[in-house]
């Protein structure tokens, strides 16, 4: 009963024996209504890109492909991006994952666990061979296109013509109880994947200003021990 | 004692503390941390909480876009500076215009 009764809910079958077909209908045109709100809910950005009438259809083929694995709705949509990357009518929008990606980071950020964080006195304690714990709502995204200046004129602003049109990495992070964005230069975001695989403080700065061109790490560690990106050393 | 003998690093957290060791620098970092409530700048489904409908739940709940009784938390200073398309961000609710 209860498998005919799911399988129902994808539209794969009919309405299962003993089910009046009028009222399974309704719960079932609820349960999917539910799900697109609640994707709609999480990527109010990608939403508004590609507007709303495309991006509830799109949702529908999601649901159908992606039913949720959890009961809790604010978890739903971790695959929405790759879905979005493989979507054959969105290939012309190819920053449009990433944007998503972004989304779903802001979201996880919001809702992550709290930790005490390590202010701008900790500059004072670390060391070559320290390694720094980062905080759970941090999230990284590098991306080749523009995706906070998308994000952000889709979200609090307006949307405009981007005329330097450049890849931008982006820090999610949860700062006082509210989730911001940061772009990064290349250089603190080598630094801060290397400390995020447990490489060394020394290390990982070594790696970004060989890699990275005209790297400073100074502003990007100004800003982590004030915002809070670090929680323990370790 | 300086603890942080490799060149890159030892210079890059030499640059952090003079960074945050200016005082103008250490006064801005204080007011970084302080929010106001915004009205009229959220889009439907963003606010922070709800101010004056009857029953209103709270986060989230906003139903309209730049809904001049929701607010939103925003930086301290940045709120008037925010322009939507019904005009600038208001510390106070206000009621829609049509």
């Amino acid at each position: 009963m209860q498998h005919a009764f799911a399988a129902a809910l994808t539209l794969k079958t009919d309405a299962p024996c003993g089910v009046s077909p009028a009222r399974f209908g309704i719960y079932r045109n609820n349960r999917l209504s539910a799900l697109i709100d609640a994707l709609s809910a999480g990527f109010p950005a990608t939403e508004r890109i590609v507007g709303e009438a495309f991006f509830r259809a799109m949702a529908r083929e999601f649901v159908a492909a992606h039913p949720p694995c959890s009961p809790v709705l604010m978890e739903y949509g971790a695959d929405l991006p790759a879905f979005i990357a493989r979507f054959a009518p969105l290939a012309e929008l190819a920053y449009l994952a990433d944007v998503a990606r972004l989304e779903l980071a802001h979201t996880r950020a919001y809702h992550a666990a709290d930790a005490p964080t390590l202010g701008p006195d900790a500059l004072m304690q670390i060391a070559d061979t320290s390694r720094l714990a980062i905080h759970p709502s941090v999230s990284l995204i590098a991306s080749p296109y523009p995706i906070a200046t998308i994000w952000t004129m889709n979200t609090s602003g307006e949307p405009a013509p981007i005329e330097d049109w450049h890849g931008e990495s982006v820090l999610v992070l949860r700062t006082n109880m509210a989730v911001h964005i940061h772009t990064l230069d290349t250089g603190a975001v080598i630094f801060l994947e290397q400390l995020q695989q447990g490489v060394t403080l020394a290390g990982a700065a070594a790696k970004a200003l060989h890699d990275a061109q005209d790297c400073a790490l100074g502003p990007f560690l100004a800003f982590a021990f004030s915002n809070g990106v670090f929680t323990q050393i370790l | 004692m300086n603890r942080t003998s490799s060149l890159a690093l030892a210079g890059s957290v030499a640059a952090a503390i003079a960074l945050l060791s200016g005082a103008a620098n250490a006064a801005d970092m204080n007011s970084m941390g302080e929010m106001e409530k915004c009205y009229g700048v959220s889009l439907k489904g963003h606010n922070d909480c709800k101010a004056a409908y009857p029953g209103a739940t709270c986060a989230g709940s906003q139903k309209i876009d730049y809904d001049g009784q929701s607010f939103k938390e925003v930086p301290k200073g940045t709120c008037t500076a925010m322009k939507t398309p019904h005009g600038m961000g208001s510390l106070t609710p206000f009621t829609n215009k049509m």
